[in-house]
């Protein structure tokens, strides 16, 4: 499902703007995504590219698709303040989904760039694991640490 | 319309739901058995707790019957009511009995969770006591039930936490842990199959008055009684100390809607996989126990049959205590799912009957941060907590309390769908068989029996299972009361509450040149506009290929000369109508197991609107619904003027309009070959012969037409502009036969 905000300071854009660049901006956790939003506002202030923040909510089957158990309004809230901190227009897509890595995928066009944020520490990450499935699906993946 | 009358599709609003991503009949089954397979580990024990020795062969009836079972659901499934169990008993047998089935449906949910993580705490608790034996560690032992119960109490908090958050675990796990669960099966069938092999068996007894050792508790009320004394009696009560052997199968109403095309033959095979799976887990775990592990030292490991199974085969210890702990790494994952499920679960069915109007709204509230409905979430583990107190790790107690609440769900359910059968006889796409006409009427004697045998052991159940009974019934009574309440509460607050109807969000593109459907060129589009007259689209969904082909389906709104001069709000492109004619679009979707792509804009003239869109979303196939206002002639001639009005270059498009009966009949639109009345065909090709003298090989039939045709423009250019138009009244008022639908027109 993809879905843009009506309000906030967020730009209804367009999916695609035929001829610009996009950088991808995969939501994992609020630390994280914020710090990815910060260094694809870098790489797209550079490439005069659009920023595109992908939110895979993964619904568990016990509950109907469309029936999520964190309602999107509340999710696009979130996102709405979490892309009014990058100085740039973002695109905010929010899909209901079943399987989160597919769904990412989904949103994601060939040749595109994508920003996933990630914590260090002493396991490997989901996040990183994310990053690493969509690189072996030809995706270049770009880690925001912290 | 012509060109240079306003346009009014600066404003394209994407309907878009959920993402229809189907899954295969493997995914589906394997999400079904996490819930069912986790029995395995805790049916054996207590089954034999209750009747003896020869408990494996009720678990095995058990596990037969839920084949019947299973064709229940599919009928269920098969009838597409949305709402789950609220819905389907609320429409066949009224208000109260829907309440009374979701307060037994939370009770079955509330008790899954301690049962599953009491079991996973057991078993925990037998592989540290056994390796502690093994390694003669002084002091080490745990109690298993104190244990277990705070083992359950830890689990039960966590996934209180990860519900309260929010869950993000991706549903691809179900998956990898039924993998992990299939190759212990797989190790422990084969080893079981050596040791006995190696070691001979015990046998089971065959169940009778004599073999069947009623314990303590497992009489209830009867004990004392003559009832246990004849034999058909006993065989029910035994029957229901193991109905819980099938818990889970409900799961399958749950995955149906995400269950790929074709849809009911994917849910047949993943009932047939869920079945098999089931039996040969539940039913061998059970069988090799009592053949395996000896009797004097079986009633140590009724809580915790699987690790004592593998106490008992040959083998060197050291492989056998690795074994054991593959065995509760493996249980611990899938009982740990269950006490998971049962926490989202009870969230989604009490949020249901929330939207209803028969819960308190004040439950609903979001978490301020996580936006999850925290307080119903609370109130569930608060329950499930309590439980796992009280029952103090207690399994046999848990599980006679739990088949409470299955039995009840699943009575309900049938007698649901028994009364269904006569409420709504038609447009089933699946029966359970044996079904005889009598007098005009149909007997759904299959339907009968499963809700006969259903019943029968639900009221001995009752009578049987005295605490389960007890706290059952007060938990139900409990949840009845609060839903009669809230629902009057709510009525007499005038609160209006949703029905059915999806929950649309909407993506507004401004710019006409930008429409966010992301549907490859060469898709199908239908045109919508009557949720009653959507055949067409069934047909489309029934004939497309959508692996291949995108099919994007089309509401155009209909709006009036003048009314582009102020922009539309989104609300006002996508109101109530909408909703209602998207919902059903989404359901027939959903039933035929293929997604669709969704549109809705506003348009002065609906076909040129049509046109236009399909033009920029480069559709190769129009499909629409026959118009009840004109004939199909002259709709596919409104549709052929619009396409002449867009923009060049225009595209080559197909129309298809479908009738009430489901034919079609297929129009090229713009310029194409003609399809040629068979005496024209005639007629060109004795000019042809005729000419061919004088001009020889070089001259072909499109020639001969060629000149023909230009014959006629100078005609209608010239003064004979009158004989032609005599000619061509005369042509039409000759009694060609009519193309019949499902044919090209021109």
């Amino acid at each position: 499902m993809t879905i843009v905000p009506k309000s906030g300071s967020i730009s209804r854009r367009p999916p695609r703007e035929p001829g610009k660049l996009h950088v991808n901006v995969v939501c994992t956790t609020p630390e994280a995504t914020r710090n990815a939003l910060r260094e694809a506002g870098r790489l797209a202030g550079n490439l005069d590219a659009q920023i595109c923040l992908i939110a895979a909510q993964t619904v568990p089957y016990p509950l109907p698709l469309g029936r999520p158990d964190v309602p999107v309004e509340f999710t696009l809230d979130w996102l709405v303040g979490l892309a009014g901190e990058v100085n740039q227009a973002v695109r905010i897509v929010v899909t209901l989904c079943r399987d989160r890595n597919q769904a990412v995928l989904e949103q994601i066009r060939p040749g595109e760039l994508v920003v996933i944020g990630h914590t260090a520490g002493w396991w490997r990450s989901d996040s990183l694991r994310l990053g690493d499935w969509l690189g072996e699906q030809g995706i270049s993946v770009v880690y925001a640490a912290h | 319309m012509s060109v240079s009358q306003p346009r009014v599709t600066t404003k394209v609003v994407v309907a878009t739901t959920v993402m229809l991503s189907f899954i295969s009949f493997w995914r589906a089954a394997a999400i079904v058995l996490n819930d069912m397979a986790s029995t395995a580990y805790y049916i054996g024990g207590i089954s034999e707790t209750a009747v003896g020795k020869s408990a494996p062969w009720f678990v095995l009836a058990v596990m037969l019957f839920s084949y019947a079972v299973r064709a229940l659901y599919i009928e269920s499934c098969g009838m597409f009511v949305r709402g789950g169990v609220y819905r389907i008993v609320r429409e066949a047998l009224g208000d109260t009995l829907a309440k009374f089935s979701v307060s037994a449906l939370m009770f079955d949910y509330v008790l899954t969770g301690p049962i599953s993580g009491v079991t996973a705490g057991l078993y925990l608790g037998g592989l540290i006591n056994e390796t502690a034996e093994w390694r003669h560690w002084e002091g080490v032992h745990v109690d298993p039930p104190t244990s277990a119960m705070f083992f359950a109490v830890i689990a039960t908090l966590y996934f209180w936490r990860k519900n309260t958050i929010g869950i993000t675990e991706s549903s691809q796990k179900a998956l990898r842990i039924m993998q992990v669960t299939t190759v212990m099966v797989v190790i422990l069938v084969t080893w079981c199959l050596i040791t006995i092999a190696k070691n001979g068996y015990q046998p089971v007894p065959f169940p009778n008055l004599e073999t069947l050792k009623f314990g303590d508790e497992s009489l209830g009320w009867l004990k004392g009684t003559f009832a246990p004394s004849i034999t058909f009696l006993a065989i029910l009560i035994g029957l229901g100390h193991s109905l819980l052997a099938m818990s889970g199968e409900e799961s399958m109403a749950q995955v149906y809607r995400e269950i790929g095309h074709p849809k009911l033959k994917n849910l047949e095979k993943a009932g047939f996989v869920i079945f098999l799976y089931s039996m040969i887990f539940t039913c061998l775990v059970s069988f090799f126990a009592v053949m395996i592990i000896p009797d004097g030292a079986r009633g140590k490991y009724l809580d915790n049959l699987i690790g004592g199974l593998s106490v008992y085969l040959v083998g060197p210890p050291l492989l056998k205590i690795l074994f054991h702990a593959f065995v509760v790494l493996a249980g611990t994952m899938i009982l740990s799912g269950a006490v998971n499920t049962s926490i989202i679960g009870s969230n989604g069915v009490l949020n249901r009957v929330a939207e209803d109007g028969v819960m308190p709204d004040w439950f609903r509230h979001p978490h301020s941060k996580f936006g999850t409905t925290s307080r119903i979430i609370n109130l569930v583990v608060i329950l499930q907590i309590a439980t796992i107190v009280i029952s103090r790790g207690n399994v046999y107690m848990l599980g006679e309390a739990y088949a409470f609440g299955v039995m009840w769900s699943f009575t309900m359910m049938a007698l649901s769908v028994t009364v269904w059968r006569f409420k709504h006889p038609h447009g089933r796409e699946w029966k359970v068989p044996l079904n005889f006409r009598a007098g005009g009427v149909e007997l759904p004697i299959g339907l009968f029996l499963i809700t006969l045998i259903l019943a029968s052991l639900a009221t001995v159940n009752l009578l049987t299972k005295k605490t389960a009974t007890i706290a059952g019934a007060s938990f139900t009574m409990a949840f009845f009361v609060v839903f009669m309440a809230s629902e009057r509460y709510n009525r007499r607050r005038g609160g209006r509450h949703s029905g059915e109807s999806e929950k649309f969000r909407i993506e507004v593109s401004e710019d006409p040149e930008l429409i966010a459907v992301d549907a490859r060129p060469g898709n199908v589009m239908v045109m919508v506009r009557n949720p009653n007259n959507l055949r067409h689209l069934e047909k489309v969904l029934e004939k497309t290929d959508s692996r291949k082909l995108d099919i994007v389906v089309l509401s155009v709104r209909h709006l009036h000369q003048g009314a582009g001069e102020y922009a539309l709000e989104p609300d006002q492109i996508f109101g109530d109508d909408e909703t209602l004619l998207f919902s059903k679009v989404v359901s027939l979707a959903e039933k035929a197991g293929k997604p669709v792509k969704l549109l809705a804009v506003p348009g002065i003239d609906v076909n040129l609107t049509a046109a236009e869109i399909a033009q920029r979303i480069q559709s190769a196939r129009i499909v629409t619904g026959l118009s009840g206002l004109r004939n199909v002639d002259e709709q596919a001639r409104m549709f052929g003027k619009a396409w002449e009005n867009l923009a060049q270059p225009r595209p080559s498009l197909s129309l298809e309009i479908v009738g009430g009966e489901g034919l079609s009949r297929f129009y090229n639109l713009g310029p194409h070959p003609p399809r040629l009345w068979p005496e024209d065909v005639e007629l060109a090709h004795k000019l042809w012969l005729d000419l061919s003298e004088d001009f020889g090989a070089k001259l072909h039939h499109r020639d001969v037409i060629g000149v023909a045709l230009r014959r006629m423009s100078e005609d209608l250019e010239s003064g004979r502009k009158v004989d032609v138009r005599n000619d061509l009244r005369a042509e039409l008022s000759q009694a060609h036969a009519e193309p019949p639908m499902d044919a090209p027109a021109n």
